[in-house]
């Protein structure tokens, strides 16, 4: 169906107020960060800063503790979403393609447990940690983090292991392939995309982690990036010209890998009926 | 995933580890921002120090003054390296060392709130071994007497103090007040006639609330605790000088003096913020903030302000409040002790103290910096300061303090924003302190055991109840249970024990620093006859429910919008969509950051100026009751709508084209359209939708935390914060995991009746996987 001009017109106005609504404040973000303390303060404010100035950027770069909060996030991120993807997988396609005694109960366990939030769960799992050793350590944070992430990731690859026709593991069982091989080379690959969709929507689960890193760690050069941001804040003086700096240095990676690969966040999305 | 979306997503790593290691590679340096010292030094001490006090502060003038003070250091002790972590805001520093402590891994060096020494005073070592007397005789003399043990052991070297003063410009005010009353009148009269801030002061529910204000109870005489450590502000004579003060708090309100944004001032850069806006004409501040204002201000600007001791009921009496952090040594090894008391004397030999007061603008608190270096006797900033300090009072440092603030941060706020007389609050604050006395007196005291079966329960049957369901037959595929395995056992231990631990732990006294607990219903007692419980219930309710039907209706509102412009072919349909995304990738402790520099509430804050530009502002947006627990639920809503649409658009996508044929055939309205066919069809999207952004306000706290932390007073405290708050500030795990225990209820509950749906909603969601 094409509209008439003035109807698209409509539409493409609202499209912009929706989109400019949303983004507004993120703008207003990179216009603090570009400005100098005082600039912070000027009255009227101003949305394009009078001296912009990548200072801030500067500052947090190479001054402050920021790129190790990026490489911990990272590296926690990374070592989280294999662990999950690699516990995840070989569960999701039994439960998906086998019957066995327990199938029900553990998917309606995992689906229920999916949805109750670890911050709940913050002083017993605290109190885990600690039994273990893990206070403070990477290892701590991205055991948990690995765990908090595995129903989601059951569900979502189970619903995809779902879709592969079933002709295609009739054929591999008339190959007398095992069940191992026939997960290996020839499931995996059909399910590639599916992987891709929950890999990128992990990634951004633990990106975003604050409540449990605040519990687990201590050292400031472990923290990830969201605890940093939050450690910004400090005592008795908020810096918000750095903290806006910083804030934009941790938004940019989310924002893009976002725009590149926001189909497989809506597929992770729709197919897990996530928690949000 | 498709090969281009692959390489692109290689390359956005790629570009994005450069950033962290190219910082990391200059690693060789003897100072970067995680080590001091030699990376081969071989004895290596763990410092945790706080931001504005060390070589990360974000202050130039300070990060340098440590650079170089560091840098010597690190030169002439080739043998030691410093593995540094800056701890942030107070109390959280505070919690990470009470929980460091409680496992033995506290660090070797930290800087602490002179206060907080009777937290640690089992574990601060004594430091005159290795600190000689004619030193500490230079040092002011309750920096020793405050931080010296009954047996005479000296525990902390006090390193700045500050005091409080009334700042003031001089073109409004020419004649600073010196009583409550005259204050009063001349900030209600220059907030008159001047349409700006009269007089502003710290009211946000944080440690300074209290510590700036106490001054005024003091000078009255008051007493917080006696020698032993028992809190007797709630008894005469003690209580009628606190009820004077709350009432001079409210007074400030109600006489105009004040705008009620004082309830949302949570740190002193807000208050040198509205100085440099040009909307204070007085404030209550630190001793520090001169630098800020001479910084922040032009010299003619900065020209107008001056200082003045805090206005007292009194005229003739006169009080500050000193502050002062302490560096503290915990290490117990006698060799690693000598090298952590060599650096802190280090760090503060007069020299180098000297140096840092001057970039911190903080009080140096040794004699020979007064005397020796001239800019503290001849700068009349300083000069006067200190003789400020002549009347200084510091907090006791009892162990009962941290609970008498808290109480009194919540009586203050209820007071000035109108919701409790001045007596109501301090009753209040009196009982809970009193009954927070007598849990920390007869936990001293009781015995109980430290080796606990019970505790093994929950283990044993959270391992039990999986091999029970695979135990119960013979698997009917070879194997197939084994290949779930991995994944069982990782949610089993992670998730599912904890869970049963959490009942388990609701029925203890357990605190998270201690090992010793007994079981009993108190935590579940306390929670059912805590008042202030029913007051978050409703405001987790208020917050639940104002999000969720927000979200839900934007949410379809856009998901409409796009859906609709998508069959017409207009452009912007991908833009609307990330742009609208973009709001909820952002992690949530970060939309609570940027909503807050969005709301601040002088007339630098963007809203708050657009809202004053069209005439209904500005407005308390985070320090009013009803305004503040609007703005967390537009920042949560403005974060959450994306998941409702996504969900509602992946809906209205699978809508059948013939039924649109259909409507337009038959010539529906847009409301038509909506009423007869989009919601029916929706209808178990919209309801499991409806579920899980209930399941996701109602665990939020991680937004709310930078935004307004709970306050004013409790108003936006919802049940996770609280639960968090009970755990890990009050480290209180018994009370903090019966409240978690009510959450988990309503998380189950809920879970189930999105289970339901989804399994009825199953071959929609599977279709759309595979999409």
């Amino acid at each position: 169906m094409i509209a008439a001009p003035r109807q698209r017109l409509f539409f493409v106005l609202g499209l912009v107020a929706v989109a400019a609504g949303f983004l507004l404040p993120q703008i207003w973000l990179l216009s603090l960060s570009l400005k100098s303390k005082a600039g912070m303060f000027e009255y009227p404010p101003t949305w394009i800063p009078r001296a912009a100035s990548a200072a801030n950027y500067r500052f947090v770069l190479t001054q402050s503790q920021v790129p190790w909060y990026l490489w911990n996030s990272l590296v926690v991120a990374m070592f989280a979403s294999a662990a999950t993807l690699a516990v995840a997988t070989p569960a999701a396609y039994v439960l998906s393609r086998e019957r066995f005694r327990g199938r029900t109960p553990l998917l309606a366990s995992l689906l229920v447990i999916q949805m109750v939030s670890p911050v709940i769960l913050l002083v017993p799992i605290y109190g885990i940690i600690e039994r273990l050793g893990l206070i403070d350590t990477r290892a701590g944070l991205i055991l948990v983090y690995a765990a908090m992430q595995v129903p989601f990731t059951v569900w979502v690859l189970k619903n995809f292991f779902d879709a592969v026709p079933a002709s295609i593991f009739e054929a591999a069982r008339l190959d007398g392939a095992t069940r191992a091989r026939t997960f290996r080379e020839i499931i995996l690959p059909i399910i590639a995309p599916g992987l891709g969709a929950t890999v990128v929507f992990n990634l951004a689960a633990y990106w975003s982690e604050f409540c449990l890193a605040l519990v687990l760690l201590d050292s400031q050069a472990r923290y990830t990036m969201p605890l940093g941001l939050f450690s910004f804040q400090s005592g008795y003086d908020t810096d918000w010209h750095l903290l806006a700096a910083a804030s934009f240095i941790a938004l940019v990676p989310v924002i893009a890998v976002f725009v590149v690969l926001q189909r497989y966040f809506v597929a992770g999305l729709t197919a897990g009926a996530v928690k949000g | 995933m498709s090969r281009r979306d692959c390489s692109a997503a290689v390359l956005l790593v790629a570009w994005f580890l450069t950033l962290p290691s190219a910082a990391l590679a200059q690693d060789d340096g003897l100072i970067t921002p995680v080590r001091v010292g030699r990376a081969d030094a071989p004895l290596t001490l763990t410092v945790w120090a706080q931001p504005d006090y060390f070589h990360l502060a974000a202050r130039p003038a300070i990060a340098g003054a440590f650079t170089i003070v560091l840098d010597e250091w690190a030169r002439s002790h080739p043998g030691v390296q410093l593995r540094v972590s800056v701890m942030p805001g107070l109390e959280l520093h505070k919690t990470k060392l009470q929980l460091a402590a409680a496992a033995g891994r506290l660090p070797d060096v930290a800087s602490i709130d002179s206060y907080w020494l009777p937290l640690f005073v089992d574990d601060v070592q004594p430091l005159e071994a290795d600190w000689p007397a004619e030193d500490r005789a230079d040092f002011l003399p309750f920096t020793i007497q405050t931080l010296s043990d009954r047996a005479g052991h000296v525990l902390g070297l006090w390193h700045e103090t500050d005091c409080r003063a009334l700042f003031y410009r001089k073109d409004l005010v020419p004649v600073p007040p010196r009583t409550w009353d005259e204050l009063l009148d001349t900030a209600s009269r220059v907030a008159r006639e001047r349409k700006m801030s009269g007089y502003l002061y710290n009211g946000a529910r944080w440690e300074a609330t209290v510590f700036d204000h106490l001054a005024m109870f003091w000078a009255q005489g008051g007493e917080l605790v006696d020698g032993d450590g028992r809190p007797i502000f709630g008894e005469e004579p003690n209580r009628r000088a606190m009820l004077r003060v709350l009432g001079f708090l409210r007074d400030t309100i109600q006489r105009g003096a004040s705008p009620r944004s004082v309830l949302g001032i949570t740190d002193y850069q807000q208050l040198t913020g509205a100085a440099i806006a040009g909307d204070a004409a007085m404030f209550l501040g630190g001793n520090w903030q001169q630098k800020d204002l001479q910084t922040g201000l032009s010299p003619e600007e900065f020209a107008k302000w001056d200082i003045a001791p805090i206005p007292q009921a009194d005229a003739n009496t006169r009080s500050t409040g000193t502050g002062g952090w302490v560096w503290v040594v915990f290490a117990k090894d006698p060799e690693r002790r000598k090298a952590a008391v060599e650096f802190i004397r280090d760090v503060e030999a007069p020299a180098h103290a000297a140096r840092i007061s001057q970039a911190t603008g903080h009080l140096p608190v040794r004699r020979s910096v007064y005397r020796d270096f001239p800019i503290f006797s001849q700068d009349s900033w300083y000069r006067r300061f200190g003789d400020m300090l002549v009347d200084g009072h510091a907090r006791p440092a009892a162990l009962i303090y941290p609970e008498i603030s808290q109480q009194l941060q919540l009586a203050i706020g209820a007071v000035v924003s109108g919701d409790k007389s001045p007596e109501q609050a301090l009753d209040q604050a009196w009982a809970a302190v009193n009954a927070e006395y007598a849990r920390q007196t007869s936990s001293r005291s009781a015995n109980r055991s430290s080796v606990d079966p019970i505790a093994w329960i929950p283990l044993a049957a959270a391992v039990v109840f999986p091999l029970a369901v695979f135990w119960r037959g013979r698997s009917d595929s070879a194997g197939a249970a084994w290949w779930t395995l991995p994944a069982t056992a990782l949610v089993t231990i992670i998730l599912f024990y904890p869970m049963l631990d959490l009942l388990r732990l609701s029925l203890t006294d357990a605190t998270i620093a201690g090992r010793r607990y007994a079981y009993t219903l108190a935590s579940y007692q306390a929670l059912l006859t805590d008042a202030s419980f029913y007051g978050m219930v409703l405001v987790t309710v208020i917050f639940v429910a104002g999000s969720v039907m927000l979200q839900l209706a934007i949410g379809f509102a856009i998901a409409w919008l796009i859906d609709a412009a998508r069959r017409r072919r207009a452009p912007g349909t991908i833009v609307a969509r990330v742009a609208v995304v973009s709001a909820w990738v952002i992690p949530g402790v970060l939309a609570g950051v940027l909503w807050k520099i969005l709301l601040i509430e002088n007339r630098s804050g963007i809203v708050n100026y657009y809202l004053g530009r069209i005439g209904i502002g500005p407005l308390p947006l985070i320090s009013s009751p009803i305004l503040a627990l609007v703005s967390v639920i537009v920042a949560n809503v403005w974060r959450g709508c994306a998941f409702s649409m996504i969900l509602l658009y992946a809906g209205l996508q699978r809508v059948p084209r013939e039924l649109h044929e259909a409507a337009d055939l038959e010539g529906f309205s847009a409301w038509q359209r909506l009423r007869w066919l989009l919601i029916p069809q929706l209808a178990p999207v919209i309801a499991l939708n409806l579920v899980l952004i209930t399941i996701a306000s109602f665990n939020t706290f991680d937004l709310i935390i930078p935004l307004t932390g709970g306050g004013p007073a409790r108003r936006t405290e919802v049940i996770s914060l609280f639960m968090y708050r009970l755990g890990f500030f009050d480290l209180q795990a018994g009370r903090a995991a019966a409240v978690a225990v009510v959450m988990l209820i309503v998380n189950l509950l809920l879970a189930w009746v999105a289970g339901r749906l989804i399994v009825r909603d199953e071959p929609v969601s599977r279709e759309a996987a595979a999409s």
